[in-house]
């Protein structure tokens, strides 16, 4: 499925985890591509078939080993309007 | 430019609220960190020529509006202009201005993982958990519908980064809250959309779970403490 870039699936060897364009947030990297799709800015479905480490500046480094993984943000609560939201920092 | 003349008639809509343009100017000043971060949500996603227009003028007020304490909202009359005081002044100011009432605090303390290079490698976690309550009397002292007083009263969690130290206030809804449960508030942060994940990996406010061979897509949800407490595997 991803090998056809189908179905709204995209393969890569980089991947920036929050939206915003800051470069030092959430970096997917992996030599081999892996297939990611995105449901929502928020909300991604990864499918990874070698080793991908994810680094931040701040943040010691992760790695993912093969499987498939969704991603998502903490969440917060706003008593003064009532509402949710996602948290990134 | 907006002339003095529309300008004096100009009210603003901030989360369904009516304001003055002195309160709308306020709160946004506190929202965000500098006007061009101002422009970018407030502007930009609405850029007809009256919100251009808007921008240009509050760039050239930017830097003469003033500065919202946690006391001059307490010192604003109208409930809802100080809710959204409140709001703008962030969570973590206002917890750490108005000695809120540590309810709960609980340490968890598991096995997981880290990484040297790509090669995982097993660790303890810790992690410790604070959850805080600000009754709603404190907040609006002069409300006099009881039932208005006690939906007031608002809940945080008070966690750390297990990487850098660093301290954060997170607000979770009030029936969480009330749970007296500072593990129950933390996983309330955590919503997926699959059943039966395998484990999760959180980074910052990243957070990473892996499916297991019968996880299906499903309607979000919020973690509980027992789900929380079993699935976190890793985190930094």
């Amino acid at each position: 499925m991803i090998d056809n870039y189908t179905d709204g699936w995209v393969s890569t060897t980089k991947l920036q985890l929050t939206p915003g364009g800051e470069p030092q947030k959430h970096i997917m990297n992996s030599n081999k591509p892996f297939g990611y799709k995105k449901k929502t800015d928020q909300s991604i479905d990864l499918i990874v078939k070698n080793p991908v480490t994810i680094t931040h500046d701040e943040h010691a480094k992760m790695v993912l080993e093969p499987g498939t993984y969704s991603k998502t943000n903490q969440m917060e609560f706003d008593p003064f309007t009532n509402t949710v939201s996602y948290i990134f920092d | 430019m907006i002339t003095e003349e529309i300008k004096s008639v100009n009210d603003y809509y901030i989360a369904s609220i009516k304001v003055d343009e002195d309160t709308a100017l306020k709160y946004w000043k506190k929202v965000h960190k500098n006007f061009d971060d101002f422009f970018a949500v407030v502007i930009a996603n609405n850029a007809h020529s009256e919100m251009l227009a808007l921008g240009e003028y509050v760039s050239d007020k930017w830097d003469s509006i003033p500065d919202v304490s946690v006391q001059q909202a307490f010192e604003e009359k109208n409930i809802e202009v100080r809710r959204l005081f409140f709001k703008a002044i962030g969570v973590s100011d206002l917890f750490k201005e108005l000695e809120p009432k540590l309810i709960d605090k609980q340490i968890l303390e598991k096995e997981g993982v880290s990484w040297v290079d790509v090669e995982e490698v097993a660790v303890t976690m810790r992690d410790e958990y604070e959850l805080y309550e600000i009754q709603g009397s404190k907040l609006f002292p002069e409300e006099k519908n009881e039932w208005r007083v006690k939906n007031a009263t608002i809940y945080a969690v008070r966690c750390w980064c297990s990487t850098t130290g660093r301290e954060y206030w997170i607000y979770v809804p009030k029936n969480i809250g009330e749970k007296n449960d500072a593990l129950e508030a933390i996983a309330w942060t955590v919503q997926l959309d699959i059943t039966e994940p395998e484990y999760i990996y959180r980074q910052g406010d990243v957070v990473l779970a892996k499916h297991s061979s019968i996880s299906q897509g499903c309607r979000p949800y919020h973690l509980n403490k027992e789900q929380y407490v079993k699935l976190l595997k890793a985190e930094s």
